[in-house]
């Protein structure tokens, strides 16, 4: 029987959701539920970040409660980092950044991407302005 | 997202998926799908072009195996099976029917490659590549971990172009991970004319399990 359990810890400025072990549909609703609350009284600027490295698989049933506590924290414009060192579960919190459409919201490979993530205003959509600019360099470097 | 799609976005992919199929050569409609839903007909057109003009670039520089090498690897680093797979699909079948290369690392193993943690999957990776041909390759995904990995603004033309597919790919991995994060690598075409060559790719398998 597959169960996974989370750790919340709040401080001034960010508050830190430790999952461990596979998660199941009837825990990702109960963490949603509990981070839920314990936002709920936090001062509005609190980011959010979602460590996965401990995480060892994610059902599908889950994914859902996930995607719902993102688009709460949306309505916050709370800024959200997930934390993962495994493609597979970057994977998944794209999946959910994505599905709650929250553009505050990324995934990053490291603390420190997610300290330089909260620390700014950018938004996840700017790689593609990254990538008009990059083309335009190369392309100004092919005809000079 | 669960937006559905207006009248006009189902009558404009009835008629682009085929075209796009013919035009490049595999299906790939839920993936459209998705790019509309979240970007609308314009976001689809305009990415498609930058995802085609990023391609072109890369495979002017690094050939088109090796740009398809290249960005397989951000699609895998991202989580995206359909990237992951597909891209390295092509550039090995690519490989293989340009000068009879089988590329060390088998696309069919991309989903465990990303179950593993970044160092042990980095550390697989060299001990693929290292002392083989594709060494040159090997140094080029490394940076690209070390670019993905610290937000680096890049130092180097090289860099240039590899942060190009690497934001390139975060961009696409935004709607095709709806599709890849659970596609099964059989179910992956290959990215290129060819896809519907059953022959090639039947000789390709061939001699990969011949090489294994």
């Amino acid at each position: 029987m597959a169960s996974s359990s989370h750790r919340i810890t709040l401080s001034d400025s960010l508050a830190t959701v430790v999952l461990t072990g596979t998660l199941v549909e009837d825990d990702a609703a109960a963490l949603g539920r509990e981070v839920w609350d314990r936002l709920a009284d936090a001062d509005p600027s609190l980011c959010v970040l979602f460590d996965l490295t401990q995480l060892e698989g994610c059902q599908l049933l889950a994914r859902p409660a996930l995607i719902e506590l993102q688009r709460r924290i949306k309505l916050g414009k709370r800024r959200t980092a997930w934390f993962a060192t495994r493609p597979r579960f970057r994977g998944l919190a794209l999946l959910v950044c994505h599905e709650a459409n929250d553009a505050r919201a990324s995934v990053v490979t490291t603390l420190q991407q997610a300290k330089e993530w909260f620390a700014g205003d950018g938004l996840r959509e700017d790689a593609a302005k990254r990538v008009a600019r990059r083309l335009a360099e190369i392309k100004a470097g092919a005809s000079s | 997202m669960k937006t559905k799609l207006s009248v006009g976005q189902r009558l404009f992919l009835a008629a682009y998926n085929p075209m796009f199929a013919t035009m490049f050569g595999w299906h790939q409609d839920a993936i459209n799908e998705e790019y509309v839903r979240t970007y609308g007909v314009s976001g689809l057109l305009k990415f498609g072009k930058m995802i085609g003009d990023v391609l072109a670039v890369l495979g002017k520089r690094y050939g088109e195996a090796e740009a398809n090498h290249i960005v397989g690897f951000a699609g895998l680093l991202n989580g995206c099976g359909f990237c992951g797979v597909g891209h390295n699909l092509t550039a090995n079948v690519l490989l293989f029917r340009d000068n009879g290369s089988i590329f060390p690392i088998d696309e069919q193993e991309i989903p465990r490659l990303q179950r593993l943690d970044d160092d042990d999957l980095m550390a697989e990776v060299e001990s693929r590549l290292k002392g083989t041909k594709f060494e040159k390759e090997l140094d080029l995904l490394q940076r690209m971990y070390a670019l993905r990995s610290e937000n680096a603004e890049g130092t180097t033309e090289e860099d240039t172009y590899l942060l190009l597919a690497l934001d390139m790919w975060l961009v696409n991995n935004e709607c095709t991970i709806k599709i890849g994060l659970d596609i099964e690598p059989e179910e992956v075409p290959i990215f290129a004319k060819f896809s519907r060559d059953s022959e090639l790719y039947a000789r390709y398998r061939e001699a990969r399990s011949q090489g294994e």
